[in-house]
C-alpha cells in the first residue's frame, strides 16, 4: 500500500516536472534570445547561454521612451478594464444570484451567446459604434469594448461566488434595517473578495492580451498598447527583428511577473478564506 | 475598508474616464491648410522611420500649407485597417498598398483615379509593362513606389566553395545542376546546406512567387481567350520541378520569404527568389553577407521564357479623400528622382519610373541592382480582380500538395482547377 | 409589506444588471446583430453604391457547396476537443499536486503563471519560431532525445500543423486552468478529507466524492470558457500557419476572416461567422444539460 502511493506520488512529481520544464523553457528561451546578436539567434545546434552576450537589443529598445510609453498604455487599459468589469459584473452577479427572474436568466444567456460570435466578425461594426460616440483612438474605446468581452465570463463566475454565501447574512441584515445596496456593499462584497480578485486577475490578463482592438480603434502612437508597438515597430515587412521582439516581450512579461508574485499572498489568502460554502 | 470600497471604485473609475478621455481635438483648419493623412507600415518600422521623418519635412517645407500625417499600422494589419477606416467615413488620404491589395481597393472603389491627377507626363515616365500591370479598365488607380519582380540572388561564397564558377544561372535546368552542389555543403556547425528556395508557405505573396514560377515554364491561369487553364505542360513541368526540390532537399519545406532570408543571411542557402527589397531582411540579420550576394532575373523554365509577376508597394490616393491634388502633389514629390535616391540607399528595389534611373546614375553600376535593371519585359501582367489574393492562395496551396503534401501534379492541378473555377466563376 | 419589498427587489435586481447589459448589449451583442443580418445579404465591402439585396441564403449554400464551412467546422472542433481536454487534464494534475503546500509554492506558482502573461501574438511567434523546421529548438531537443531522427517542419507539415499551434494554444492557456482549478481546490476545507481519511475512504474515493463535487462550479466555468477561446481562436492560426499547409487549419475564424477581410465578401464572412454561433450556442445549451444532470 505504502510502496504504491510512493509511485504514484513520483509519477506526480514527474509528470509536474515535465509540465514545468515545458511552461518555464519558452519563457527562458525570450530571455536568453534577448541577450543574443542577430546572427547567433539563427545558430543550430542553438546556445542554451548566450555565446556572445550583448545588451545591444535593450539599449535599441530604449533609444527612445516608446517602450516605455506602450507598457503605460497597457496598464492603463488593463486597469481600466478590470475596474469597469469589476463593478459592472459583481452587480450583475449578485443580481442574478438573489435576484434571480425570469428577465435576468434571460440576460445572462444572452450575455452568454454573444461570446460566440467571432471578433473579426464585429470589428466593423464596432467600429463604427465608437465612432459615433466620438471614441476612436481613446483608451476608453478598448476599455469599453475588452469590458463587453470580459463582463459575460466575470459574471458567472463572481455568481458561483454569491451563490455559495449564506443568505442568512442579508436576512440578519434587512431585520437590522439595512439597505439592499448597503447590504450588498458592506456585508457580501467583502465575503466575495476571493471572487473578486478571480474576475479581477482574469479581465487584468485578458485586457493586458488584447491586439485586434488596439490595433484597429488606436490611430496615434501615443495611445498604442504593447502588442499592438511590437507588431507595428519590430514586425517588419522583409524580417522580424527578433532580438528587439524577445526584449520587448521580456519587459512585458518583467511587470507580470512581478505583480502576480505580490498578488500571490492576498490571492492565496482570498481564497483559503474565501471558504464561507453554504 | 468596506465603507471606502465604493467610493475608492467610484473615484478611480472617473479617472479611468479623465484618462481615457482626452481626445486629441481636431486639428483647427486654417483657411488653406491641409493636412493629409498617409496610411503605411514603412513609416513606423524601425529601420525605416528616420528617412519617412525626413520626407514629411522635405515635402511640407516645399509645400508650405500642407502637413503630413502618418498613420503607422503594422504589414500585416494595413489593408484590413483601411476598410474599416473608409468605411466608417475616416479614410486616410493616401494609402501605401502592396501589390496583391490594389485589386480590393480598386474594386471595392475605395481609391481615385490618378490619370487626370498626375497628368500625363508623370505616368508617361512609367514603364509601360509596369503602368500596363497597374491598368484597371484602360485607367491608373495607384502608381508603383517601388517594384520588382521575383528576381534569383545567390550567395557568392557558397558557390566558390561548391566549385561553381561565378556565374548566375540562366534556367531552372541549370539552377538545378548547382543546386545539387550547394546541397552537399554543410556550414561550419555541421548543418545540411539548401541549394535552391522557392517559397511554398500559405501567404499571398508566395502564392505570387509560386504563380511566377509557373510562367517561367510557360504556365499561368489563363489561356489565350481568357478562359481558366491550369492543367497545362507548364505548370505541370514547375510542379514537377517543386516536387524535386523537395525531394532532393534543395528547398526548405513550405518556407515563408522570412525563413528563406534567414536561412540565406545565415549561409544556409545557396539560391532563391524573392523580391529585391527582401533581400534587406537578410541584409538586417547578418550585415557582413552584403559583400557575397549576387542577384539575377527570373530564370526560363523547360525552354520557355522567364516570367513574374509584379510586386510593388504602390501609393494610392482615396476617393473619400477631399484632398486629392494635395495627395496627388506628395506622390510627385516622394517619387521623385532625388527622394528615390534617398530611399533607395537604406533598401535596394527597383525603380518603376524612366526618369529615376536616369536621375540616380550610381544606380547603373550598383552589382545589387544593375544586373536586374531590364526586369520590366519579364512582369506579366495579372488581372484586377478582388479574388486574386485567394488565388495566390490556391496556388501555395498547389505547390504544398505537390511536396509536403506528397501528391502528383496532376492531382494538384486538377484541385486547382476546381478551386480557381469556384473562385474566379 | 412582503409585495412591496418583492417589488422593490425586482427593481433592484434589474437596476443591478443595467451597466452589464449596457456595456455587453451597446458593444457586442448590437455589432452581432447588425454582422447575421448582412449574412442574409448580398452584402461586399465597398464604397460602391449598391442596393442591399436578400440573397435567399446564397452566402450561407455557397459556403456549403465549396465545403469550406464543413472543413472548417471539422478543424475547429479537433482542435478545440484536443486543447481543452489537454489543458483540463494538465491544469487538474498541476493543482492536485499544488495544492499539498510543496515548498517554494509562491515562488513556483509565480513562475508557472508567466505564460498567461506573455501576449498571444508573442506566443503565436514565439512558438512558430521554436518549430522552425531549419533552426528551430524544439527539433534540436527532440533529436537529443531521440524522439525524432531528422529535423521536421512541425508547422509545414499536413498531419501535424494542427497540432503544434495547439501546443502552443496549451501552452498559453494551462496556467488559466491551474490557476482556477487552485482556486476551487483551496476553498475545500480541510476537515472533509481529514473525516474521509478517518472513515478510510482511498484517495481515489475522496477524489470521487469530495474533490470533483466541490470543484464542480469552477469546472465547468474554466472549460466553457476555454472551449469559447479556442473557438473564436485567431491570432495563433493567422501568424503560424494563415490557414494552411493544404487548407489543414483553416478554421472558422481564419474562414471568416478571409471572405470579410481578403476578398472582401462581407456576407459571406458573416455567414460563416453566424453559423458558428447557432452551433456554439447549441453546444453550451447542451454542456450546461451535462452538467446540471451530473450533479445528482
Amino acid at each position: 500500500m505504502k510502496s504504491k502511493i510512493n509511485i504514484a506520488d513520483l509519477l506526480a512529481r514527474a509528470v509536474v516536472i515535465v509540465l514545468g520544464i515545458f511552461l518555464l523553457f519558452p519563457i527562458y528561451w525570450m530571455i536568453v534570445t534577448s541577450f543574443k546578436n542577430n546572427l547567433d539567434i539563427y545558430r543550430f545546434p542553438p546556445q542554451f547561454l548566450p555565446r556572445n552576450f550583448t545588451l545591444e537589443n535593450y539599449g535599441g529598445i530604449f533609444k527612445d521612451n516608446s517602450v516605455v510609453l506602450y507598457l503605460n498604455n497597457n496598464f492603463l487599459v488593463s486597469i481600466g478594464t478590470t475596474l469597469i468589469t469589476l463593478l459592472a459584473a459583481s452587480l450583475a452577479g449578485y443580481s442574478l444570484s438573489r435576484y434571480s427572474t425570469r428577465f435576468g436568466r434571460f440576460v445572462n444567456t444572452a450575455l452568454l451567446s454573444t461570446q460566440m460570435f467571432p471578433i473579426v466578425g464585429l470589428i466593423l461594426a464596432l467600429y463604427m459604434i465608437f465612432r459615433n460616440l466620438g471614441l476612436i483612438n481613446t483608451r476608453l474605446s478598448l476599455m469599453l469594448s475588452l469590458s463587453a468581452i470580459t463582463i459575460p465570463f466575470s459574471v458567472i463566475l463572481i455568481k458561483g461566488f454569491f451563490d455559495d454565501i449564506s443568505r442568512s447574512l442579508e436576512e440578519a441584515a434587512r431585520i437590522d434595517g439595512c439597505s439592499r445596496l448597503r447590504t450588498f456593499i458592506s456585508i457580501i462584497l467583502p465575503l466575495a473578495k476571493p471572487g473578486l480578485l478571480a474576475i479581477g486577475l482574469y479581465t487584468f490578463m485578458q485586457a493586458w492580451d488584447d491586439f485586434l482592438f488596439a490595433i484597429t480603434f488606436i490611430l496615434t502612437d501615443e495611445k498604442r498598447t504593447l502588442s499592438a508597438g511590437i507588431a507595428m515597430k519590430f514586425l517588419g515587412e522583409v524580417s522580424y527583428d527578433w532580438g528587439r521582439v524577445t526584449t520587448v516581450s521580456v519587459c512585458g512579461v518583467l511587470p507580470m511577473f512581478i505583480l502576480i508574485f505580490l498578488f500571490q499572498r492576498y490571492m492565496v489568502a482570498g481564497l483559503t478564506a474565501g471558504a464561507v460554502k453554504g | 475598508m468596506k465603507k471606502i470600497l465604493v467610493p475608492v471604485l467610484l473615484a478611480v473609475m472617473t479617472f479611468s474616464l479623465f484618462a481615457a478621455g482626452q481626445q486629441d481635438a481636431p486639428a483647427a483648419d486654417e483657411a488653406k491648410d491641409v493636412t493629409l493623412t498617409f496610411a503605411s507600415w514603412s513609416v513606423r518600422e524601425d529601420r525605416f522611420s528616420d528617412y519617412f521623418e525626413a520626407l514629411k519635412a522635405d515635402f511640407e517645407a516645399a509645400n508650405p500649407g500642407i502637413t503630413i500625417e502618418f498613420a503607422g499600422y503594422p504589414y500585416g494589419e494595413l489593408k484590413k485597417q483601411v476598410l474599416i477606416m473608409a468605411n466608417a467615413g475616416q479614410s486616410p488620404d493616401l494609402i501605401q498598398s502592396e501589390r496583391g491589395w490594389y485589386s480590393s481597393f480598386v474594386d471595392g472603389g475605395y481609391v481615385a483615379e490618378l490619370d487626370a491627377l498626375l497628368g500625363p507626363e508623370y505616368l508617361a515616365e512609367v514603364y509601360p509593362a509596369i503602368l500596363g500591370d497597374m491598368k484597371v479598365d484602360g485607367k491608373i488607380y495607384g502608381v508603383p513606389w517601388i517594384a520588382s519582380p521575383f528576381v534569383m540572388f545567390y550567395n557568392k561564397a557558397l558557390f566558390a566553395e561548391a566549385g561553381l564558377e561565378d556565374k548566375a544561372p540562366e534556367t531552372y535546368e541549370e539552377a538545378m545542376m548547382m543546386a545539387e552542389k550547394l546541397s552537399a555543403l554543410t556550414d561550419k556547425d555541421g548543418n545540411a546546406v539548401y541549394g535552391l528556395g522557392q517559397s511554398t508557405a500559405s501567404v499571398p505573396v508566395s502564392g505570387s512567387a509560386v504563380l511566377s514560377m509557373f510562367f517561367s515554364y510557360g504556365g499561368g491561369f489563363r489561356d489565350a481567350s481568357g478562359n481558366i487553364d491550369v492543367i497545362n505542360e507548364g505548370n505541370r513541368a514547375a510542379l514537377n520541378a517543386l516536387k524535386e526540390m523537395h525531394a532532393a532537399k534543395y528547398n526548405p519545406e513550405g518556407a515563408k520569404l522570412k525563413d528563406l532570408r534567414n536561412l540565406f543571411a545565415i549561409g544556409r542557402l545557396g539560391m532563391y527568389f524573392d523580391t529585391l527589397w527582401g533581400i534587406g531582411g537578410a541584409y538586417a540579420i547578418n550585415p557582413d553577407i552584403q559583400g557575397s550576394v549576387g542577384v539575377t532575373v527570373p530564370l526560363s523554365g523547360a525552354g520557355s521564357p522567364a516570367g513574374s509577376s509584379l510586386e510593388a508597394h504602390m501609393l494610392l490616393v482615396a476617393e473619400d479623400s477631399p484632398n486629392k491634388e494635395a495627395a496627388a502633389e506628395f506622390i510627385k514629390f516622394a517619387t521623385s528622382p532625388e527622394q528615390m535616391g534617398k530611399y533607395v540607399d537604406i533598401a535596394p528595389f527597383l525603380f518603376p519610373k524612366a526618369n529615376q534611373v536616369d536621375g540616380n546614375p550610381g544606380y547603373k553600376s550598383n552589382p545589387g541592382i544593375a544586373p536586374v535593371l531590364g526586369y520590366a519585359d519579364t512582369i506579366r501582367s495579372i488581372e484586377k480582380n478582388p479574388e486574386m489574393e485567394n488565388v495566390f492562395l490556391a496556388m501555395t496551396t498547389a505547390a504544398q500538395s505537390v511536396t509536403v503534401g506528397g501528391m502528383t501534379a496532376d492531382q494538384a492541378l486538377a484541385n486547382l482547377d476546381k478551386e480557381l473555377k469556384t473562385l474566379l466563376k | 409589506m412582503t409585495l412591496k419589498s418583492k417589488a422593490g427587489d425586482k427593481v433592484f435586481g434589474t437596476i443591478l444588471l443595467l451597466p452589464s447589459i449596457l456595456i455587453v448589449g451597446g458593444f457586442i451583442f448590437l455589432p452581432v446583430v447588425q454582422s447575421v443580418f448582412y449574412s442574409f445579404f448580398n452584402f461586399k465591402l465597398t464604397r460602391k453604391k449598391m442596393p442591399l439585396v436578400w440573397n435567399n441564403f446564397d452566402n450561407y449554400r455557397s459556403l456549403i457547396e465549396s465545403g469550406k464551412l464543413q472543413n472548417a467546422f471539422a478543424i475547429t472542433f479537433q482542435f478545440m476537443i484536443l486543447v481543452v481536454l489537454v489543458v483540463f487534464l494538465m491544469g487538474l494534475i498541476m493543482s492536485l499536486f499544488m495544492n499539498r503546500g510543496s515548498s517554494g509554492e509562491r515562488l513556483t506558482r509565480t513562475l508557472t503563471l508567466l505564460p498567461w502573461g506573455t501576449p498571444t501574438v508573442i506566443v503565436a511567434l514565439l512558438w512558430s519560431w521554436m518549430f522552425q523546421a531549419e533552426y528551430g529548438v524544439v527539433n534540436f531537443i527532440l533529436m537529443k532525445l531521440h524522439f525524432i531522427s531528422e529535423p521536421m517542419g512541425f508547422l509545414v507539415n499536413p498531419d501535424t500543423a494542427l497540432a503544434s499551434v495547439g501546443v502552443a494554444a496549451i501552452w498559453r492557456q494551462l496556467p488559466f486552468m491551474f490557476i482556477m482549478l487552485l482556486a476551487g481546490l483551496q476553498g475545500i476545507p480541510s476537515e472533509m478529507y481529514e473525516a474521509a481519511h478517518i472513515d478510510g475512504a482511498s484517495w481515489l474515493q475522496s477524489f470521487r466524492h469530495i474533490t470533483l463535487p466541490f470543484l464542480r462550479n469552477v469546472i465547468r466555468s474554466s472549460i466553457l470558457v476555454t472551449i469559447i477561446t479556442n473557438f473564436k481562436q485567431f491570432p495563433l492560426f493567422w501568424t503560424m500557419t494563415g490557414g494552411g499547409p493544404m487548407d489543414r487549419t483553416e478554421t472558422l475564424a481564419i474562414l471568416t476572416y478571409k471572405n470579410a477581410f481578403v476578398n472582401l465578401n462581407f456576407g459571406v464572412g458573416a455567414a460563416v461567422a453566424a453559423s458558428w454561433m447557432v452551433v456554439l450556442i447549441a453546444f453550451s445549451l447542451l454542456y450546461n444539460r451535462i452538467f446540471k444532470e451530473a450533479e445528482y
